[in-house]
């Protein structure tokens, strides 16, 4: 019983560590890159969204600041485009 | 017996399916490993109701030239055919005879939700703010927060994207950016074409 028990176990956790390693980490050649690689991704794993909002606002708020009224028609032609 | 298994079969990937959509947004990678190992075609068929929801909806909110049937039945074949070329691009540079079709579908559908959530909510905007756009403080404000709407959706998309395309070929970051060069340079003319017929939004979405 036992012994089935410990065989059953020992599957799964196989199964799982096949899952994790399915995916073989990203390796980019050069240290720093891949650092930099992993400094960027990390963050966007989990809640995302806590980063993509105040980017996305301050792009546009740049965007807004160095083309002026531009933005204007653009979002205009955006909303006939599409 | 068998109609309440079906009926509770439905319900579940229904709600898997919402959960999942809210799990993208607040937690990308997890979600898309997931989704990753399922091979739920209801769910599939969920997004492609979705999809198909759209194009009536906003063909209800502003007349466009073509029938949505059209539209969305060249969504479909432009969805069938992105799948299809990151898998046969894996089968071609890996040694693996066979790829789960399945697993890779729902993949690449679920890359398709931070695009029908902008199209969705462009739709909407147009029909309760409808354009063009004025220089007042209303108008710019207006402006800078729809700009800011697209540029995350668009962070969410390369994001989802991206993941998609790494899960279902297994590939490193710099062939997956060489696999995206390539397939952006057979979307190019692809979308030209689409252009000179006027339909403008199925390479987008």
């Amino acid at each position: 019983m036992s012994q089935k028990y410990q065989a059953s176990n020992s599957n799964k956790l196989d199964a799982q560590l096949d899952r994790i390693f399915e995916l073989k980490p990203n390796d980019l050649h050069l240290p720093f890159l891949t650092n930099i690689y992993k400094l960027l991704t990390s963050p966007l794993k989990s809640l995302p969204v806590v980063y993509i909002i105040p980017i996305s606002l301050g792009i546009a708020v740049v965007i807004y600041l160095v083309f002026g009224p531009i933005v204007v028609r653009l979002v205009s032609l955006l909303q006939h485009g599409f | 017996m068998d109609f309440e298994k079906i009926i509770s079969r439905v319900g579940s990937s229904i709600v898997v399916f919402f959960h999942r959509v809210v799990r993208l947004a607040l937690s990308p990678y997890k979600t898309m490993r997931s989704i990753a190992r399922d091979d739920d075609m209801i769910q599939l068929a969920l997004i492609i109701m979705s999809i198909g929801g759209y194009f009536y909806i906003a063909d209800k909110l502003r007349q466009y030239e073509h029938h949505p049937f059209l539209l969305f039945s060249l969504t479909l074949v432009h969805f069938l055919l992105t799948v299809g070329f990151f898998a046969l691009l894996r089968m071609a540079t890996t040694n693996e005879k066979e790829i789960k079709i399945k697993p890779a579908l729902l993949i690449f559908g679920y890359a398709l939700i931070p695009t029908l959530v902008w199209f969705l909510a462009n739709s909407w905007l147009y029909y309760v703010l409808p354009p063009p756009r004025t220089v007042s403080l209303l108008g710019k404000g207006f402006s800078i927060l729809y700009i800011s709407f697209s540029i995350a959706i668009l962070i969410w998309k390369i994001i989802t994207m991206y993941l998609a395309v790494r899960l279902v070929t297994r590939f490193a970051f710099y062939r997956i950016i060489y696999s995206m060069l390539l397939y952006g340079a057979c979307m190019i003319p692809y979308s030209l074409f689409l252009y000179s017929l006027r339909l403008f939004r199925i390479p987008f979405l």
